[in-house]
């Protein structure tokens, strides 16, 4: 049997720490309840990938050992690919702001 | 325009210590309080009960061996008890949840030590108002717990260790604000 499915059970339990986690996290780092639910999201999405995808990987090295050079390297480039693509390097960069052309000086009035 | 640094508030952040998210009340950031106390104390209370509420305690551990430390020697008091549950250094600062365990630290008698652990330890009568909960348990009783559950009990203080250590972001929050200011847009008739 499975080792990893014997306690089972427990991994029920993470999602609420990881909803929490995302929530407070967020919520100390912004007061506007946009941003506050964007960056929780943000963080779910990313602490649960970093995590189901272990959950996965040692998933399969348990059920299919014999697999198990094919799937650490498989892992390790799907980590590696999945870090280079949230780096900062490849984030999209916001446009530099348009240039607002000044306004038109006031007309000055004639000196009597 | 990016507002000008808010300024420190250590009344709500000892109030934020006491209850999560009530000196974020008290500013005026109600909704925000209120999700740091349910979420925090929801976090605390779910740890709680994974570990069948036995798992926030600290010990009076003077029974116990003397702890040394390199350079330091002889680990004294509180110090040594701290060491024997480090996890109470997290579990402290979710605030007044916290303090029947030091209530019971204070009030009751050093834990046995595991050669004369014979059990009569876990039969004593508790604290006149809290009774056993967040009673430091004897050396057998967190054996069978650790040996005949199935991990939740150690998922539990990890819970709670998270939401303690969560509450100092939360205090900070409520003494300095959030870590990033927000820009505000700028006003038609310009900032005045």
């Amino acid at each position: 049997m499975n080792p990893l499915a014997l306690d089972a059970t427990i991994y029920a339990h993470l999602p609420f720490l990881l909803i929490v986690v995302s929530l407070v996290y967020s919520a100390t780092r912004h007061d506007r309840w946009d941003l506050i639910l964007r960056e929780a999201v943000g963080w779910v999405v990313r602490f649960g990938g970093f995590l189901g995808g272990l959950g996965v990987a040692l998933f399969v090295l348990s059920s299919y050992p014999r697999l198990g050079p094919y799937a650490a390297a498989g892992f390790a480039l799907f980590m590696f690919v999945y870090f280079l693509m949230t780096s900062p390097w490849f984030r999209r960069k916001k446009p530099a702001p348009a240039l607002v052309p000044a306004a038109p000086a006031p007309p000055v009035a004639a000196a009597k | 325009m990016q507002p000008p640094p808010r300024k420190l508030d250590p009344l709500a952040a000892f109030l934020t210590y006491l209850v999560p998210g009530l000196g974020q009340v008290m500013q005026g950031r109600i909704g925000k309080g209120v999700l740091y106390f349910v979420c925090l104390y929801g976090l605390f209370f779910y740890g709680l009960k994974l570990g069948q509420w036995q798992n926030v305690w600290l010990a009076d551990t003077k029974n116990l061996p003397e702890v040394q430390v390199p350079r330091v020697g002889e680990l004294p008091g509180l110090f040594k008890d701290l060491n024997y549950r480090k996890e109470f250094i997290g579990q402290f600062w979710i605030g007044v949840a916290a303090w029947p365990a030091v209530l019971q630290y204070l009030s009751t008698d050093p834990i046995p030590s595991p050669a004369r652990d014979d059990g009569e330890w876990d039969d004593k009568p508790g604290h006149r108002v809290f009774g056993k909960y967040m009673r430091a348990p004897s050396e057998s009783h967190l054996n069978d717990l650790q040996r005949d559950g199935n991990k939740t009990w150690d998922l539990g203080w990890v819970f709670t260790v998270i939401a303690g250590a969560l509450n100092v972001l939360v205090i900070y929050d409520a003494l300095a604000g959030p870590m990033v200011r927000e820009e505000t847009p700028p006003t038609p008739g310009g900032a005045k």
